[in-house]
């Protein structure tokens, strides 16, 4: 992790996570009074989005540390918790979404880890079977680099049976996993997309083969393992190229590890387009054939994506026929004519997520 | 702000010192002609200089009309050699904005030479404009600090009113050759704003997507065909460019909607029958408009719906199963 300007808020200086950042980043660093202190120096900054991935702020989380994941009425949602312990990310994804939510988007990693075990305490009390993930506002495993957080929450976990903690990444920071008692508690997730969507879109992320090196390993560990294909993006040839992938995947991951797969096409609010313009000039991902859906996100059209959904299923379900795929923000019309159900026949998606996580994580 | 009122000798002013100039008028005819009838109703300002010389404030072609029509001196407001550079550009747009309605390049040039007294405050700068009687808020602001980066002769059309601001700096940011001939097609046909912002962003698309020049694709497409037809007039002109640019950035979805519409015309609904499918064809839900004026009318659409339901290419519709066709 390359931090140029580390600020610490006055309040989190003594705690014990803020000495440990302090001892491996070595670096010199500004006490503030508040975060206004921080946002301020990003005023007049021309290019926020690359100085916020430079610039870390250590500081509490003064909100919810767990959260509904924001889905919207019209798409189907799978009722999934975010784990909000940092905020940003050090790769730099064309289609990020982190680009255009924070304002000003930097580095921040709430280091009031009580508050946050407090958090899961409670929600472990509920025993109700909950998925959770740390991914939804960073990459789950940049931080690793700098703190083992990783390693506090698996074995928090690994001492419950009802709420399973995904780790989504699309780094190969695993080295602190492997030698954790995990008792299958957490699964291990990583993004895949195709060799020119990664070499085109995905600045200072792991190679897929690096990916799923990794992925090998943690599967070595035992632990359960999830993939995301999120964003799918269409160009000419993608079908082709995605099918490589997943040849790859299955070449090196048994299906049985796998929770789930999810797929989702790529999708983005109307502000981000300028951003991917001026920061990724030769990206060509804004280009597709977008309509506004009705969430208000720019969606492939329609007819394209099913089409394309069309593909992508049949080529994972030609390998695993029985590994959970599901859609990410999609409608009924999009289950049933690509995957021939709707989730309302198995209970509702979170249902059948549940479900899986179940056979796969025992958890109840 | 202190004057004195003055006569000066017009060989006393330097009129090639434009530091407080705002204004991009370089006509004269008209105020030689009411200067000449009616005299100098509001004489220039100046700034004492050295020498006994004097700096023009605001006034150029006032004392420029003067000069022409042969008067050795002019009535004059002088304020002193110790105003501030800030005070006489306040005074200088003031005058101006006072007298007439200022053009979006001496706007520009406006915002431009006060901005530097206000570093990037742009509220504050809006506000101190608006004293002046320069009506600019912050977001027209960053507009007009955009147009220095414009070409002239694009500044020119700014100016003139004939190209949008907004438009006018979309083109500045084009190549100079291509940013013309859109600037050109702009004042043939002179659609409407939204009009011209998409034909310039479907082309702009269709070049990163394709990595051909913008030039390339207004000659390519028939675009410049089209607006060479006399048999269309400008909104078909207009219409036909939006569909070829719309045909190339979007080819499956125009093609869909083409389908669509051919199953349409063979289901053929009567006028007092409207199916409106989702926007965009994502969500699903359909609905239907029906205009009638009375209980037969109403009972033949009823019979025609009746029918419709049976119709293979109605269901196709609603399933958006149109491949087949
Ligand atoms: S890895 Fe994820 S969080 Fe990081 S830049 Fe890419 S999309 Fe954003």
């Amino acid at each position: 992790m390359k931090i140029t300007d580390l600020y610490i808020d006055k309040e989190v200086l003594d705690y014990p996570a803020t000495n440990v950042i302090c001892d491996r980043l070595n670096t010199s660093f500004q006490v503030v009074n508040n975060a206004e202190d921080v946002y301020g120096i990003f005023a007049n900054v021309k290019t926020p989005v690359e100085k916020g991935k430079k610039t870390l702020f250590l500081t509490k989380n003064k909100g919810k540390f767990i959260r509904q994941c924001p889905g919207t009425d019209y798409y189907t949602c799978c009722n999934y918790m975010i784990l909000h312990f940092g905020i940003f990310c050090t790769m730099d994804c064309s289609y990020c979404i982190l680009q255009s939510y924070f304002h000003p988007p930097l580095l921040q990693f709430f280091v009031n880890h009580k508050d946050l075990e407090k958090s899961l305490d409670h929600l472990f009390l509920q025993k109700k079977l909950t998925r959770i993930g740390t991914g939804e506002y960073t990459d789950s495993l940049i931080w690793e680099e700098i703190y083992p957080f990783a390693e506090m929450l698996v074995s928090k976990f690994s001492r419950q049976s009802h709420a399973i903690l995904e780790l989504k990444t699309k780094t190969v920071n695993i080295e602190n996993l492997l030698s954790l008692r995990h008792n299958r508690k957490t699964v291990v997730s990583w993004s895949l997309n195709t060799e020119r969507v990664v070499k085109s879109e995905e600045r200072q992320t792991a190679s897929i083969k690096a990916r799923l090196t990794a992925a090998v390993k943690c599967q070595e560990m035992g632990y359960p393992l999830a993939f995301h294909f999120d964003p799918l993006i269409i160009y000419p040839g993608c079908e082709e190229d995605y099918k490589k992938i997943i040849k790859q995947l299955f070449a090196n991951i048994l299906p049985e590890n796998i929770v789930w797969i999810s797929l989702g096409s790529f999708r983005f609010m109307p502000a981000l387009k300028s951003i991917i313009e001026q920061r990724f000039d030769q990206s060509k991902i804004v280009y597709g054939e977008f309509i506004k859906g009705i969430d208000g996100k720019m969606r492939y059209f329609k007819p394209l994506r099913i089409n394309f959904y069309r593909q992508i299923v049949s080529y994972i379900r030609e390998i695993a026929p029985n590994v959970t795929v599901y859609f990410c923000m999609e409608d009924d019309e999009v289950w049933l004519k690509t995957l021939g159900f709707t989730p309302s026949e198995y209970g509702g998606l979170p249902m059948m997520l549940d479900k899986s996580a179940s056979r796969h994580c025992d958890v109840f | 702000m202190h004057f004195v009122s003055d006569t000066v000798k017009i060989n006393h002013i330097d009129s090639t010192d434009t530091t407080f100039k705002i204004t991009n008028e370089i006509s004269t005819d008209d105020l030689i002609k009411s200067i000449n009838h009616v005299g100098l109703i509001s004489p220039p300002i100046l700034k004492l200089k050295a020498n006994n010389r004097y700096i023009v404030v605001s006034g150029f072609r006032r004392i420029a009309a003067c000069h022409f029509l042969g008067w050795g001196h002019i009535d004059a407001r002088i304020v002193s050699v110790d105003e501030s550079d800030l005070n006489c550009f306040k005074l200088s747009i003031a005058d101006n904005a006072q007298n007439r309605q200022l053009n979006v390049i001496e706007q520009a040039v406006s915002i431009s030479k006060l901005s530097i007294f206000f570093s990037n405050d742009d509220v504050a700068l809006s506000q101190e404009s608006k004293k002046l009687g320069l009506n600019v808020n912050t977001g027209l602001i960053k507009k007009l600090k955009e147009i220095n980066t414009v070409h002239a002769e694009l500044k020119k059309k700014i100016a003139t009113g004939v190209i949008p601001l907004t438009i006018g700096l979309e083109l500045g940011e084009l190549e100079h050759g291509t940013a013309i001939v859109f600037s050109q097609i702009i004042e043939e046909l002179n659609p409407t704003l939204n009009h011209q912002k998409e034909i310039i962003r479907l082309s702009k698309e269709i070049s990163r997507l394709n990595n051909v020049p913008m030039s390339d694709i207004i000659n390519d497409c028939i675009i410049a065909d089209t607006i060479n037809d006399p048999e269309l007039d400008r909104n078909q002109k207009i219409k036909k460019i939006r569909r070829k640019l719309k045909q190339i950035r979007y080819p499956e979805i125009v093609r869909f909607e083409t389908k669509y519409f051919a199953l349409m015309q063979r289901i053929k609904l009567p006028e007092s029958i409207h199916l409106i499918p989702p926007v965009n064809f994502e969500g699903n839900t359909y609905s239907i408009n029906l205009v009638f004026q009375n209980l037969a009318q109403f009972k033949d659409i009823n019979k025609i719906l009746n029918k419709m339901q049976n119709h293979p290419d109605f269901a196709k519709i609603i399933e958006k199963e149109l491949e087949d066709n």
